[in-house]
């Protein structure tokens, strides 16, 4: 059953990404790339009220048209000081064979650079694949608290497990720090929350845009449960340090 | 500090049920617990004593946790400070962040999560 849900999102995905691309004439709904300073690969697919549109033809939007109010706490904290780095990570030999015996379907593959996000002024379907990992972020906004929610999902990366468990540990503390409730099993982590205020939820989705930026390369950097303190005393003051667990680094992968 | 003396604990929170029911628990774990509900009289006392650990809520009346955090860190700097809160945003941990604090807990929390976290700064206070 797993499995044929999963084919099902796979294929949804597939033919949301190429809506815009496949359709003649296409609506407000259409798929547009979102271009800004942080390269996420990202097409966008407005339902309703997520995304001011200048032209119809526009194929390009930037974060200023983003009025979908999760999207755009959700970029806040993406684009927050001291979070997305951009210097290059570089892995030990372990996890450099680690990642090459680690296998993909065809089509994740194909997919690779494009990621999806499906909005509207208060909902967010977030599916972002960085490198090794996955990120997916479901979310609800809106006046009603009741109505409220947001969902995180996390799975993957690059090194050995006990360094992507670690990594998963970290995230999982951040959440529960935020109220989310978690659940880990190895390098999934899984978060939930519903029924704040909608400020309150801006705020966990900002978080959230901090979370994904921060623990992006966050893996290679795990070479002891000591670092997972570290950085999150890094994380909560905004400052992305590169030295922590930096330690038998030779090769250099992204 | 010798090893067989109680671990001090100050606990500031403006809801008197907070420190109703933590204040128990911490002295059942061993440790030496004051408790307050108004800052001023927490800071009042700050110039009396340093405590090993203090507690402070964020949003209260008066003078918030984060005032208080800076004073404490100010008049202590051995201090480790605890931050309880239901509003933690990024900014609000920034900032607890860079005026030093332990760690904080989102509330409502478990009894056994306070703990876990008190025992790590008492932890962090004796080795230093």
């Amino acid at each position: 059953m797993h499995d044929i849900i999963r084919f099902i999102h796979e294929k949804a995905v597939k033919e949301l990404i190429h809506l815009g691309d496949t359709r003649i004439g296409g609506s407000d709904a259409a798929s547009r790339r979102l271009k800004f300073n942080i390269p996420l690969g990202l097409v966008v697919i407005d339902i309703g009220g997520g995304v001011r549109v200048r032209t119809a033809s526009a194929k390009d939007i930037s974060p200023e048209d983003i009025t979908s109010v999760p999207m755009k706490a959700f970029l806040e904290g993406l684009t927050a000081p001291g979070m997305w780095s951009t210097a290059p990570m570089s892995v030990d030999f372990g996890s450099f064979m680690s990642s090459l015996t680690r296998t993909y379907s065809d089509s994740t593959t194909h997919f690779s650079g494009r990621n999806l996000a499906v909005l509207s002024a208060e909902y967010l379907d977030l599916n972002l694949r960085l490198g090794y990992h996955f990120n997916i972020i479901d979310a609800y906004i809106a006046e009603k608290q009741n109505d409220n929610y947001a969902y995180f999902r996390f799975l993957g990366g690059v090194t050995d497990v006990t360094r992507r468990s670690r990594r998963a540990r970290f995230i999982g503390e951040v959440l529960e720090r935020f109220n989310f409730r978690v659940e880990i099993r190895g390098d999934l982590v899984v978060g939930r929350i519903k029924k704040l205020d909608p400020a309150a939820m801006y705020e966990k989705e900002k978080m959230l845009g901090c979370l994904v930026a921060y623990t992006r390369q966050l893996d290679v950097q795990m070479h002891s449960d000591e670092n997972i303190a570290d950085h999150i005393t890094d994380f909560f003051k905004g400052a992305y340090n590169h030295d922590i667990g930096s330690e038998n680094n030779s090769i250099t992968s992204g | 500090m010798t090893s067989d003396q109680k671990t001090t604990v100050l606990l500031l929170d403006d809801e008197p049920i907070v420190c109703k029911r933590l204040k128990p628990s911490l002295e059942k774990a061993g440790y030496d617990v004051e408790v307050f509900t108004k800052s001023r009289e927490a800071m009042h006392r700050l110039t009396e004593k340093e405590f090993d650990i203090a507690i402070t809520d964020l949003k209260m009346d008066g003078m918030d946790g984060m005032a208080f955090l800076t004073e404490v860190k100010k008049r202590h700097p051995a201090t480790e400070v605890i931050v309880i809160t239901g509003f933690a945003t990024m900014e609000t941990a920034k900032e607890s962040y860079q005026k030093g604090v332990f760690d904080f807990v989102a509330k409502p929390f478990k009894l056994g999560e306070i703990l876990e976290v008190v025992k790590k700064a008492e932890a962090k206070h004796r080795s230093s």
